[in-house]
């Protein structure tokens, strides 16, 4: 797998970013998983996983069937709802279907978890997003949540990358994917072919990437075991 | 009706800002990933560097994300004589002069605002994210008096009346005030397209029917430039 390539794409978003990475149905979260699981080790920062309803568990299970190895036991995550803990769970947050109670225990949680982590820099991958959104009962929940969102954007402790499925976005009961288009500051397009992504840069604080279109190839190496 | 394109230069963006009109309302409609971020910084910086007080209308914490966003493409706006309506949302941007409780009735509403900006003198007032609040309220009946206020706007003559709005984020919703608004407005400008383009369309407005130009292609690296300059760096 061309992990270079993407590495050189993920280099370019500038701590404090929310960036949206819109994928299709196809091996893109898996491929995305494995890719931020194995860069974070090569450059030592700590990454912290969202796994909302389980969603984790999904792609590591696709990851295994696939031959393909995952190193995920050390990995910090932050568990709402569901119930197969994958990674290292170090905060549980209990799913509530009134958002502003899921929101206000969800930032008690986080923030204790990233005082014990210590200093900054974090790549925090979150998972399962489009989840919640299934769950939300009005515009005003779905909302509740988009503001939440928009709250982090410009911390700088973390680089936040939203992995959502573009197609289960737009077959929400209240559809949020402008939204979250908006608050983002980088919205990448991953368009997958037989043997890996074409990323385009939708959106992004360094406009000269406007428009620019980058391939990872991901092909036979991905399913070689090491 | 046979458009013609140009491409904007920094000469002809000068003359699109002058040909704002006091008393006027105008719309900006956003189709782009950037477009508002970059208009946003055209209007804030034209403002300051032509010494206009501005007056926001904040709608759900719309504006200190955009706000947001420019402080990390590292351009930088001076908000601290901004005077700033909130309706909902929570973040503190600029000199908050009224908050307006987004369940409040629609008519209580709109006279809390005309109080707010009647007395502001030469000011520009800038509506942001009134496309939340439309989100928000869910129903025609309880919007259309907010929308209605959009045209006691016209004729207020000591003041510049800009709404931008989200097409995406508006075209999602169940009720499209869209055609209404563009039909109050007196000017209606559309950008749009992806990539290192940007496509403004001028729908309404004095340029057209001047120059018999409806739309020019920018790069919006150059827009931003050319307001850098304007603003003095």
């Amino acid at each position: 797998m061309q992990w270079d390539r993407a590495a050189d794409i993920i280099e370019n978003i500038l701590p404090g970013e929310t960036v949206l990475l819109e994928t299709r149905p196809s091996y893109t979260p898996e491929f995305v998983l494995k890719f931020f699981v194995d860069y974070s080790k090569t450059v030592g920062k700590t990454l912290v996983i969202d796994d909302n309803l389980d969603a984790l568990h999904v792609l590591v299970t696709h990851l295994e069937k696939l031959g393909v190895e995952i190193g995920i036991e050390d990995v910090p995550v932050i568990k709402t709802g569901g119930r197969k803990e994958v990674g290292h769970v170090m905060a549980h947050i209990p799913f509530h279907p009134d958002p502003r109670v899921y929101i206000k225990n969800y930032r008690t949680a986080a923030e204790e978890l990233y005082r014990g982590l210590g200093g900054g820099d974090f790549i925090n991958l979150v998972l399962g997003l489009d989840h919640l959104f299934l769950h939300a009962r009005s515009p005003r929940d779905s909302y509740s949540l988009i503001l939440f969102l928009q709250d982090h954007v410009g911390d700088r402790r973390r680089r936040s990358f939203y992995l959502t499925n573009r197609e289960t976005m737009k077959a929400l009961p209240f559809r949020v994917l402008h939204e979250l288009e908006r608050i983002s500051t980088t919205v990448l397009d991953l368009v997958p072919y037989a043997t890996g992504v074409n990323v385009e840069v939708l959106k992004s604080p360094k406009l000269s990437l406007l428009g620019t279109v980058m391939t990872v190839d991901v092909g036979g190496g991905f399913l070689e075991r090491k | 009706m046979n458009g013609n394109k140009t491409t904007l230069d920094s000469s002809s963006l000068k003359e699109l800002l002058k040909s704002l009109r006091t008393g006027g309302v105008s719309l900006v409609e956003n189709d782009s990933f950037v477009g508002m971020e970059i208009a946003l910084y055209t209007i804030l910086t034209y403002a300051r560097v032509k010494g206009l007080k501005v007056t926001v209308e904040d709608m759900f914490d719309t504006f200190p994300v955009y706000m947001k966003h420019l402080e990390i493409m590292g351009l930088n706006v001076k908000l601290d004589d901004v005077n700033i309506i909130k309706v909902g949302g929570t973040r503190k941007l600029g000199n908050t002069i009224l908050r307006i409780d987004p369940n409040e009735d629609p008519g209580v509403y709109v006279r809390k605002l005309e109080r707010a900006l009647r007395d502001g003198g030469r000011h520009l007032y800038l509506n942001v994210g009134l496309e939340r609040y439309l989100a928000f309220q869910g129903s025609f009946n309880s919007v259309y008096p907010l929308i209605q206020a959009v045209t006691s706007n016209l004729g207020a003559n000591e003041r510049f009346n800009i709404y931008v709005v989200d097409i995406p984020v508006l075209r999602d919703l169940e009720i499209d005030p869209l055609p209404l608004l563009e039909e109050m407005a007196t000017s209606v400008l559309l950008l749009e397209g992806g990539g290192d383009y940007m496509r403004v369309k001028l729908k309404k407005s004095y340029l057209t029917l001047r120059y018999g130009v409806d739309e020019a292609t920018v790069s919006p690296t150059e827009v931003v430039s050319w307001v850098s300059e304007l603003g003095g760096g």
